[in-house]
């Protein structure tokens, strides 16, 4: 091991979902920052979209082969007839022993917990491990069910970062870790490309006829609600406007898009909800919309809302985890409606759609509050803080 | 094909206490003579395991209902090295063995199409029966959209549960000279009392089913949350358990719906409340609507399947669309019309009596699987 101080991140994949791209936001801080004082590496247990970014700036290990896929699934199906002790990921150490030891590991998500925690402890000494936990309840419980191993592996946690607030109260309140082994940071995003929030909100957007499009931007996981959004946009019809829904996100063909095919197929008037898969930057299609809506059932600090506020969209949805936190914060908390509220929601929506100035006044606020808090420079510093004290 | 009665194999996915299981209870009680020709193989095992025994032949569970069986959890581990094949054909050739004390069967009637994989288990050709109880999504699930037609045309009939469900059959390459309407039944023989239970979980509103997308669960907490801020909290209960697995976030700790555990008649605790909702997004005919009728209870229902034909002409209240919030506008009015809603309910009775009761449907039923038989 060289003399200088070394970092491996453990990430579950490199897909373009919030967790990945806020380690590769902290990753692009950490290279402008230049600390030629720290090695840094990234192990991803699957490979993604943003594998070639990482590659640019970090020395990265991908360690999805097929021999480890299979071992898992055997595991899995061994489960599935009782055999519960059995490892869901027996290959990992072996494969693991590629990596070269640290003195930090940092499990970006609980659901790389586990392979860091095997990471953290090779070696004569074993290595800091921190956790960057983006899970809130739901998640959390699927990716490391509650279990005397989960208790251990928490336990084995020298520092947790929530990412926001919603993370941090299910650190300490139901998963049983002390506060004091919690640093909070929200998560953030990278500072726009455009920086004059007047030039890309809503004088500019390309032609959708006369029709508003409200927005939302996931994967196509029932924990994102894209059922409630084919739901909202079927109230949201006997609106005078005639607004245009669109979903970005998610592949073609899993079951949830099937479902929500049908969904909107039955739901709404033809032409009326447009599903768009994955792209590489939903900027274009956020500066595109009239207001941007989150119908999370869960979801820790979604980026998207980070995303749409710093193009100054406004933004409204349900009340969980980071939505609350930035609506609330600039004093637009009517719009985080009770999660479910559909019909709420939809007069939130309908309102921002009668009243352009006061959405624009809403998306203006949210630009600048973004602009001034929730960017890389601004949190990220804290973040590295709690990695290397 | 045999003497007097023809054997008959009837494969069904799983003994759980849902509609499909239950309509086929439901006929065979209704034809106890009939019946003792009936071999029912069951994919998953359930709680409808007893009440069928009782009712036929012969009755074969192939799997447990909780858990992979070894040859399915081997077939599986098969499938994830790349050779799905080799794991199909292992689970055939078991469940080939568990069949082989059956009598061959003169016909097969498929009730429901979660359980057409188990037709590659049967010895010889024998004639089949289709009962289809899916829409879209369903039959999808069931079986690969690129086998449809091709099964559909395969089978000597097609007995649907309702109209749309014909529809979809016949779109998807079904025969139409063999296709017929058999929907799902009642037993009018349960007692009809309107005293409402006094239990825990008796809300004004409430549903029954499992949980999840199909039955539009998720549009509850929309309902009773509208509910509440009309002066009507805590009006909104399910029977049929809480979302589980991806559904599960949809519970909050404040959630406005009282999720009550699954139970055998959930009618001890479904006649107490004075609306009983269906917010289904996909349902060919819900036995929770055909047994508000028997209860005389008001429904109101998303549009699917069946449903706008039951409750059509003052029978209940259908949404002209899958819209939440003209839901919750018919859930108040027949909250606050209850002449309305119990004329509502006493219409759906005469209907349900009229089209739906066991006694009348299970010979046509019978019928259509004999006509089957004898080619």
């Amino acid at each position: 091991m060289s003399s200088r101080r070394s970092v491996t991140f453990i990430g579950h994949d490199a897909s373009r979902t919030g967790a990945p791209r806020v380690l590769l936001s902290a990753l692009r801080w950490l290279g402008r920052r230049d600390d030629g004082g720290v090695e840094l590496r990234l192990v991803l247990l699957g490979g993604g979209p943003l594998e070639p970014e990482y590659r640019a700036l970090v020395d990265t290990v991908v360690l999805d082969g097929p021999a480890r896929r299979t071992a898992a699934r055997t595991a899995a199906a061994a489960a599935s007839i009782g055999l519960r002790s059995i490892d869901p990921d027996p290959l990992l150490g072996t494969i693991l022993r590629r990596v070269p030891p640290a003195d930090v590991v940092v499990a970006n998500t609980l659901a790389a917990l586990p392979a860091g925690a095997r990471l953290a402890r090779r070696g004569a000494h074993p290595a800091r491990l921190v956790c960057h936990v983006h899970e809130l309840d739901g998640v959390a419980d699927r990716v490391l069910p509650p279990s005397a191993r989960r208790a251990s592996m928490l336990a084995g946690v020298d520092r947790f970062i929530a990412a926001g607030p919603a993370v941090a109260e299910m650190l300490t309140a139901r998963l049983g870790v002390d506060m004091e082994r919690v640093s909070e940071v929200d998560a953030w995003i990278d500072p726009p490309e455009t920086q004059d929030p007047a030039s890309s909100t809503l004088l500019q957007r390309p032609s959708e006829g006369a029709r508003p499009v409200v927005l939302a931007v996931g994967a196509m996981h029932r924990r994102k609600g894209p059922e409630r959004f084919v739901d909202l946009m079927s109230i949201l019809g006997a609106h005078p406007r005639r607004p245009l829904g669109r979903w970005v996100g998610g592949g073609r063909s899993s079951v949830v898009r099937g479902e929500v095919g049908c969904d909107v197929a039955r739901s709404v008037a033809p032409g009326s909800i447009d599903l768009v898969p994955t792209v590489a930057d939903p900027a274009p299609y956020l500066r595109s919309a009239e207001v941007v809506v989150s119908t999370a059932i869960e979801d820790p600090f979604p980026l998207t809302v980070l995303e749409a506020a710093v193009h100054g969209v406004p933004v409204a949805g349900f009340d969980s985890g980071g939505l609350g936190v930035v609506l609330r914060a600039c004093g637009q908390g009517d719009a985080a409606v009770a999660v479910g509220d559909l019909l709420e929601l939809a007069r939130v929506v309908g309102r921002l759609l009668d009243d352009p100035v006061e959405a624009r006044r809403r998306g203006a606020a949210l630009a600048a509050w973004v602009r001034e808090s929730h960017l890389a420079d601004h949190l990220a510093p804290r973040w590295w803080g709690a990695i290397v004290p | 094909m045999s003497a007097a009665q023809p054997t008959v194999w009837i494969l069904v996915h799983g003994l759980s206490r849902t509609g499909v299981p239950m309509v086929l209870l439901r006929l065979l009680r209704a034809l106890p003579t009939e019946a003792a020709s009936v071999h029912v193989v069951a994919l998953h095992d359930g709680p409808l395991r007893g009440p069928l025994s009782g009712v036929g032949a012969s009755l074969t569970v192939l799997e447990p209902a909780d858990r992979r069986s070894w040859s399915n959890a081997a077939a599986a581990g098969l499938a994830s090295m790349g050779v799905g094949s080799w794991g199909s054909l292992v689970e055939q050739r078991r469940r080939s063995v568990r069949l082989r004390h059956l009598p061959e069967p003169d016909v097969v009637v498929v009730h429901g199409a979660g359980a057409w994989p188990l037709v590659a288990s049967v010895p010889g050709s024998p004639p089949v029966v289709l009962h289809l109880h899916e829409l879209a999504t369903g039959l999808d699930r069931c079986i690969p959209p690129s086998a449809q037609a091709g099964v559909l045309r395969s089978v000597r009939a097609l007995l649907a549960v309702s109209e749309p469900v014909a529809d979809l059959a016949l779109e998807r390459g079904a025969v139409a000279s063999r296709v017929e309407v058999v929907p799902g039944v009642v037993e009018l023989t349960q007692p009809s009392s309107s005293e409402a239970s006094s239990e825990d979980g008796v809300r004004p509103v409430m549903g029954a089913g499992v949980p999840g997308w199909r039955k539009g669960t998720d549009r509850l907490a929309a309902i009773a949350i509208e509910l509440a801020r009309s002066g009507r909290p805590d009006h909104v209960a399910w029977v049929g358990g809480a979302p589980k697995g991806v559904d599960a976030p949809w519970v909050t700790a404040d959630d406005p719906v009282r999720w009550v555990a699954a139970r055998p008649d959930p009618w001890e605790l479904l006649r107490g409340a004075r609306v009983i909702a269906v917010p289904s997004r996909e349902d060919p005919l819900p036995l929770v609507a055909l047994e508000a009728g028997v209860h005389r209870r008001p429904v109101v229902a998303m549009p699917t399947g069946g449903l706008p034909e039951l409750l059509a002409g003052g029978r209940g209240r259908v949404a002209p669309a899958h819209d939440v919030s003209w839901f919750t506008a018919a859930v108040s009015q027949l909250l606050d019309e209850p002449a309305m809603a119990e004329e509502m309910g006493a219409a759906l009775g005469e209907e349900v009596r009229r089209r739906y009761d066991v006694a009348l449907v299970a010979p046509r039923w019978w019928s259509a699987v004999l006509g089957a038989a004898a080619g």
